[in-house]
């Protein structure tokens, strides 16, 4: 575990510009100064005229009072303005970072993320790590900054020689406050961690029961919910009482820390009667700071939670570099695919000429899928391979491979928006995809809006988007599901006449009997 | 149960924030005068005593945030335990999407911390006192400029309020756009990367972020101005009053003290609006958590042993539609796709509303297979018992008679995962229907799933219908069900 890289690895990756950082951090400490100046000054002010009467001085003290004061709330509005903007920003760029890795993961790593609610918990993340701008780094740096500065402006206002003990006794005390604070939120950290397993593992059963609940409760079988649930609450309910404990230790610091600041003020005897009323002024507003200090911390603990959780993401395999082949015919050579430590398929070998047609048949369960997958280039294989041209498809780059295979899963979805955004996905001809559309009997106009497609026509829509930006082949898995007879003949008419080649697995009778060929999977013993 | 939003600060069970709130404001000004007094003993040269105050005052200040977390943490368990145990009751209907179960989560958490609005509010409320205080170190005037500042500061908060709160809607909305949308997105990641529109996605994403940030800061900007609004009147008084309590330390009139203590008690009167103030939106966010662990009462009539459709009209099917299904009726719902066959079999279920006409369902005994369905994570067994005395060999027996008798079938402590990994679309639904079975049902409500089985399943399943005639079935199905010989047929045409 390293908190604090964690930390900065984020900040770098949130690429934020220099000016908006530094109008953030600059705007954030005039505020800061402000305020405690306010405080200390206007005490100080009022202390001075009090024993030290002239109507002129304390005139001039009270208009500066006024303007400080008048001044303190459009310097807060832009500090925190600046601020957000930075954390948006940064978040914007995460979210797009979040959305590129997991659109890389090969498909075996995804369906694991995709299990519980590891996705879900990914958004909760990317926007928490937000915090890091706005609860984190900036009040933390104008706050430390403003320590820094009121112990200095202490120092020298000291009318006395030893100057440098009050310095260094309010320095020791707030660097063992700090210290103290640092220390029980890496304890926290851990708990937090704790926290956080305990609260996914809670949110997973909940969004694996909010799906299957109202099925037990017609059942009659709404107990077993109630039953499941009970595990993941009690630990739950644990570590929140446990992270709660580890709260009031950093209560207790920030309490402390600011009453033992007002030991600089003992045994001052020679000192000046302003000085002892400012540094007084100056004891309440340290344990302001470290009040802010410890919040900083634990938005920093719960911040990088999540960010350790994202990092996850970030190690995708080996890419592949090569250019993509003359020449396209899709073989498949002695393969092996194991899924979950299970052998699905062994020994395969077949080839598809350009623009050929291969039907995979098989019971439910035999790996049909799989291999779709692994023809695509979507997952590993276990041995043998998967070839375009003379070309391994693992070795392929990305962008070529994926310009010239489409593929479309078995249970098509991503389709909610714009009819033409959905049948493009903002790649390929528009016009191409209105003709293909209706062609497959679902009539657009421009502006339509796709919203609870039912299977059928997701299906169809799936198609369309996979055939719009010309490739060389399509690899189909069950694309008439929820389709009729005079639908799937429509579909495969509209597939003949593009001319790709076409690997499609399909319970289909009507589909197979298209095929030129078809590859029958077995089921294993 | 008690109301979630703090509506009336002084029912029973706001009481105790209600008290605790205004314990606090009046402590905070009494260590806010003890403050003003500890600072004048200092300016007089009374070293020990000034410095002895000042330090209870921060001890004070210490303990009693100290306290008011402690209390505010245990009420939080207590109400937290209270709503999760309401949970299963508001999960027996499917949530539409934009209630994910995942907000149900969130919505936990919001409705748990309601109560620090209403000890807010109290504190806000004693902090009143203040002008007592103001009044009596300070004179009429001071008096006078603190209690007239105030009344203007709060028709301005309110109307900034109402402002923000419009923008604030409009946030929310773009927010859950963005979540539901980059869910989606991160859902069909693999799809989009087979098509090699992963960039599409992200830039989608993208642009529905910055979407969502203008419409943040947007009502950021408000919320600020609005704070900005109490803050410059909360300024401007305690400067004025400075400027007066300071021409009477000059005149004579007043003691320093007395001078302190009325400028503290108009930054703590001022200071507890504002924390008030800035907590506001807590009111919307208990409302909208509010209204997620609120269930609306279900209008299907929940009776006997049959299904009744009267007269029923729903978003997809606008001809009034009236059906009854007799014990041991095997009924298809057929029709192209698109045309709200899954919508029609939903709504007799109860799970969405018909928009008119009444539906009838049996209260329990009913079976649901829909090719969406998941399996649970957990052992096959307990999938298929799910907990009740069943034993292995009937479980197997019924296995082998769907079909699903190879060697991933014969152990039943086999873990399966939610998703249905290293199961086929047609084993998870035959799964589900011998779960059905086990439970005896005595209805079955089919959703097209005839299209996951090859032949050969298709006419095991068929045939494991056909053996028991008691079972009521409804199925929908384009044009290949797996009831060949329905006793009733109900088309649908779009």
């Amino acid at each position: 575990m390293n908190f604090s890289s964690t930390l900065r690895r984020w900040l770098a990756r949130a690429r934020p510009s220099k000016r908006a950082l530094l109008s953030a951090l600059t705007n954030g400490a005039v505020a800061t100064i402000a305020n405690l100046g306010l405080l200390v000054g206007a005490v100080g002010l009022l202390a001075d005229s009090a024993t030290r009467p002239g109507l002129r001085a304390v005139a001039v003290a009270l208009v500066v009072i006024e303007l400080v004061a008048f001044a303190r709330s459009p310097l807060r509005f832009l500090e925190r303005m600046s601020a957000h903007r930075l954390g948006y920003d940064a978040v914007s760029t995460w979210r797009r970072w979040l959305v590129a890795r997991v659109g890389g993961l090969d498909y075996s790593r995804w369906r694991a993320y995709a299990l519980g609610d590891v996705l879900e918990r990914s958004l909760r993340d990317t926007d928490e790590l937000q915090m890091l701008w706005l609860r984190g780094v900036i009040p933390l740096a104008d706050t430390v900054l403003v320590l820094v500065l009121g112990d200095a402006l202490v120092a020298v206002l000291a009318p006395f020689a030893h100057w440098w003990l009050v310095a260094a006794q309010l320095i020791i005390i707030q660097s063992i406050a700090v210290g103290a604070l640092w220390f029980v939120t890496r304890d926290a950290l851990r708990r937090d961690r704790t926290l956080r397993r305990a609260r996914s593992a809670y949110r997973a059963e909940l969004l694996e029961l909010g799906a299957a609940t109202p099925t037990l409760a017609l059942l009659g079988r709404l107990e077993r919910a109630s039953e499941r649930l009970a595990a993941p609450q009690k630990a739950l309910q644990d570590a929140e009482s446990r992270a709660r404990r580890a709260r009031r230790y950093s209560g207790f610091v920030v309490a402390l820390g600011g009453a033992l600041s007002v030991s600089a003020l003992v045994d001052r005897p020679r000192a000046a009667l302003l000085w002892t009323v400012v540094v007084a002024a100056y004891c309440l507003a340290v344990m302001e700071a470290l009040g802010t200090l410890r919040l900083c911390f634990e938005a920093l603990v719960a911040v990088s939670g999540g960010a350790e959780r994202l990092e996850s993401f970030e190690h995708a395999g080996p890419a592949g570099r090569l250019a993509w082949p003359t020449h396209c015919t899709l073989r498949a050579e002695d393969l092996t695919l194991v899924e979950d430590g299970r052998t699905l398929v062994e020994g395969l070998s077949f080839r598809v000429e350009p623009g050929r047609h291969l039907g995979v048949a098989g019971a439910s369960g035999v790996g049909k899928s799989t291999l779709l997958r692994a023809l695509a280039g979507l997952d590993d294989v276990a041995h043998g391979a998967v070839t375009l041209g003379d070309v391994r498809v693992r070795d392929l780059a990305e962008a070529g491979l994926r310009a010239h295979v489409a593929y479309v899963p078995s249970e098509p979805g991503f389709a909610h928006g714009y009819a033409l955004d959905v049948a493009t996905l903002g790649r390929g001809d528009a016009k191409l995809a209105g003709e293909l559309l209706s062609a497959l009997g679902i009539e657009v106009a421009a502006d339509s809006w796709f919203e609870d497609l039912s299977r059928g026509e997701l299906a169809r829509v799936a198609l369309v988007r996979a055939l719009v930006t010309g490739p060389d082949l399509v690899v189909l898995d069950e694309p008439t599901a929820g389709l009729g007879a005079d639908e799937t003949r429509r579909l495969l008419r509209v597939l003949a006449g593009r001319g790709v080649s076409v690997v499609v697995a399909s319970h289909d009778l009507e589909v197979l009997g298209w095929c030129d060929e078809v590859v029958t999977l077995e089921v294993r013993a | 149960m008690a109301p979630l939003s703090p509506s009336n600060p002084f029912a029973r069970s706001n009481l105790l924030p209600t008290a605790l709130g205004a314990l606090s404001g009046v402590t905070s000004l009494a260590l806010a005068i003890v403050g003003a007094w500890a600072l004048s003993e200092l300016a007089h040269g009374h070293l020990s005593s000034g410095a002895w105050a000042l330090v209870g005052v921060l001890a004070g200040r210490g303990l009693m945030s100290m306290l008011i977390e402690e209390f505010a943490a245990k009420r939080t368990t207590r109400s937290l335990r209270l709503l999760r145990r309401r949970v299963p009751s508001l999960l027996v209907r499917p949530r539409p999407m934009h209630e994910a179960q995942s907000d149900l989560a969130w919505a936990l958490e919001q409705a748990a911390g309601a109560d620090e609005l209403t000890r807010l509010r109290a504190n806000a409320g004693a902090s009143m006192i203040g002008l007592g205080v103001i009044f009596v170190s300070g004179g009429a005037l001071a008096l006078g400029i603190a209690a007239a500042l105030l009344l203007l500061a709060v028709p301005l908060y309110q109307r900034a309020g109402r402002r923000s709160e419009v923008l604030a809607s409009e946030y929310q909305r773009r927010r859950t756009q963005l979540e539901e949308r980059q869910l989606q997105v991160l859902r069909h990641a693999p799809e989009l990367r087979g098509l090699g529109a992963v960039e599409y996605g992200a830039r989608e994403i993208g642009a529905y972020s910055d979407r969502e940030h203008q419409a943040a800061l947007g009502a950021i900007r408000v919320a600020l101005q609005s704070s900005l609004v109490t803050e410059f009147i909360s300024g401007v008084s305690i400067g004025l009053v400075a400027m007066v309590v300071g021409f009477g330390l000059l005149e004579g009139r007043l003691s320093l003290a007395r001078a302190l203590i009325a400028v503290f008690a108009t930054s703590e009167l001022f200071g507890a609006i504002r924390r008030y103030g800035v907590e506001f939106h807590r009111r919307d966010d208990a409302a909208r958590a509010e209204a997620l662990l609120t269930m609306a009462p279900e209008r299907t009539k929940i009776e006997g042993s049959i299904v009744e459709l009267n007269a029923v009209v729903t978003s997809t099917n606008a001809e009034p539609l009236t059906l009854r299904v007799e014990p041991g009726d095997r009924v298809v719902v057929s029709g192209p796709s698109g045309v709200g066959k899954t919508t029609l079999l939903e709504t007799m279920l109860g799970w969405r509303e018909a928009l008119a006409g009444e539906v009838t369902r049996p209260s329990t005994g009913v079976g649901v297979i829909q090719p969406t369905t998941r399996v649970l994570s957990g052992t096959l067994r307990e999938n298929l018992t799910l907990g009740s005395d069943v034993d292995d060999a009937s479980v197997t027996a019924l296995l082998g008679e769907l079909g699903l008798d190879g060697e991933r079938f014969i152990d039943l402590s086999r873990p399966l995962l939610p998703d249905g990994r290293g199961l086929s679309d047609g084993e998870r639904v035959r799964i589900l229907l011998a779960r059905a079975l086990l439970a005896d049902a005595q209805t079955l409500v089919i959703d097209d799933v005839a299209g996951l089985f090859d032949e050969a399943t298709r006419v095991l399943v068929r045939r494991a219908l056909e053996v028991r005639p008691s079972l009521t079935i409804i199925e929908a199905s384009v044009d290949r069900p797996l009831l060949t010989r329905p006793t009733l047929r109900v088309e649908l045409a779009s």
